[in-house]
């Protein structure tokens, strides 16, 4: 069977790929965060909420710039251009010990990978009339990552101050299994 | 108010309001998402999805699918999917569950399931391990796996649930990984839309007894067989391959078993029919 990946540019499928990508973003986001509180890990927890914030916030943008437009439907199974990763795909290095800085190397990656293909759609010649909404997202995605940095290097100056937090990773060592 | 029709379902009118506890970063989380996509994609009507599990922490699916659910009996989830689909060959039938609950208790079912290759898809969950109840190894673990319950290994050969089914008479076959989720919805796609039993082996990783499947996300093949009705051609694929390609491996037009409908019939009517 063959797993389409060609490049679809025709600007409303884009976008409609675009709120796709957010939309299992903030659905991964949302549910793992969720979960990682029911585990009882409530500072991973609060990285995917905010996280999950700032998804549906560029989500906001998206909708804006569509305003009174139908996107179309586009196949679940359709990958945007070649080297496209899932968002969610990340996520199966998550845990439930998972430290905080843990957690927001995970988001990074995440939002990365929207990142990343905004600045695929930018590159491409034929979405001009797009630029205006992928440039809003490429400017928010980057104003958020400088956010995040400063959180995370927060997290990691109290994660290097706290035993707790030491502990929990010597009890984690070897990439997270009980075995 | 949105129009809740079926032309305007999405993914998440799909998924109930519980939310799944699963341990972060179980594939199972990507294997819910995929099936709520693929049932927005066919638009199936709620009302005509039955969804049965079996035991096992992939068995609680039902109760995060927003349609007809049972969570039944360890490994009897197929003898119970069989029989809703017996009673209401309308329905949808999808049977879901893991490894141990399919391939090891429900391994009598799943044969015969196969044979009859009624109108159903089973989607297995396969983590290698006994997760829920902490890690003992399943009928699909490696042989040499070593853990606190079985020290030095097993020594025993895994299962081949695709060779299995092969032989057993399923109609469609396929693997996916939980890793690739747009794979992964197009295969439960493909496989609701089949006629016949339909196999959907998942390779989805247990990131808390068996965090070395992590490594899935690298060495798993997305999407790389190509499907063939040819048996003989099916089997060499099936056994040729090292477990980590996925895509459709066999499907073929069977002969599907649809025993006589009993809907609409009254109590009269069954009482007449066993009448001496």
């Amino acid at each position: 069977m063959n797993h389409p990946k060609e490049n679809h540019l025709d600007p409303l499928r884009v976008l409609a790929m675009i709120h796709a990508m957010i939309e299992e973003s903030i659905y991964h986001t949302e549910t793992f965060a969720y979960t990682l509180n029911v585990h009882h890990n409530d500072k991973a927890a609060k990285v995917f909420h905010l996280i999950c914030e700032q998804f549906k916030a560029e989500q906001g943008i998206v909708l804006n710039g569509t305003l009174n437009v139908d996107l179309p439907t586009i196949p679940p199974w359709e990958e945007p251009y070649t080297e496209y990763i899932h968002p969610s795909s990340v996520l199966i290095h998550a845990n439930y010990l998972m430290s905080e800085s843990e957690a927001w190397k995970l988001m990074h990656e995440m939002v990365e990978i929207h990142k990343r293909f905004y600045t695929f759609l930018c590159k491409e010649n034929s979405v001009n009339t797009l630029f205006s909404v992928v440039d809003q997202l490429v400017n928010y995605c980057n104003d958020c990552g400088e956010k995040n940095k400063r959180l995370e290097a927060k997290a990691e100056t109290n994660r290097s101050k706290s035993s707790e937090d030491i502990d929990i990773i010597a009890l984690h060592s070897n990439e997270g299994g009980l075995w | 108010m949105r129009d809740m029709t079926q032309e305007t379902l999405t993914a998440k009118d799909y998924l109930s309001d519980i939310r799944p506890i699963w341990c972060p970063g179980c594939g199972h989380f990507f294997i819910l998402r995929a099936l709520a996509q693929a049932f927005a994609w066919l638009k199936l009507p709620k009302e005509q999805i039955g969804l049965i599990s079996g035991i096992g922490c992939s068995s609680r699916i039902p109760a995060y699918i927003n349609a007809y659910g049972f969570h039944g009996v360890h490994g009897r989830a197929l003898a119970l999917g069989t029989g809703l689909k017996a009673v209401r060959p309308d329905m949808h039938v999808i049977v879901a569950g893991g490894d141990g609950d399919g391939y090891s208790i429900g391994g009598n079912h799943f044969i015969h399931a196969c044979r009859r290759n009624m109108d159903m898809t089973y989607i297995v969950m396969d983590n290698e391990v006994y997760g829920m109840t902490k890690g003992q190894p399943s009928p699909t673990t490696e042989p040499d796996w070593e853990s606190k319950f079985a020290p030095h290994g097993t020594g025993i050969r895994t299962f081949n649930p695709l060779g299995v089914a092969l032989a057993s008479g399923a109609s469609f076959i396929a693997r996916g990984f939980a890793g690739d989720p747009n794979g992964l919805t197009k295969l439960i796609v493909e496989a609701i839309e089949h006629k016949g039993f339909s196999l959907v082996e998942i390779k989805s990783p247990c990131v808390t007894f068996r965090p070395e499947e992590k490594e899935w996300s690298k060495t798993m093949r997305k999407m790389n067989v190509v499907p063939t009705d040819d048996v003989v051609e099916a089997a060499r694929k099936i056994h040729s391959s090292d477990g980590l390609d996925t895509g459709i491996f066999y499907q073929a037009t069977l002969p599907v078993f649809e025993p006589h409908s009993t809907k609409g019939k009254t109590v009269l009517d069954f009482e007449k029919e066993f009448e001496v």
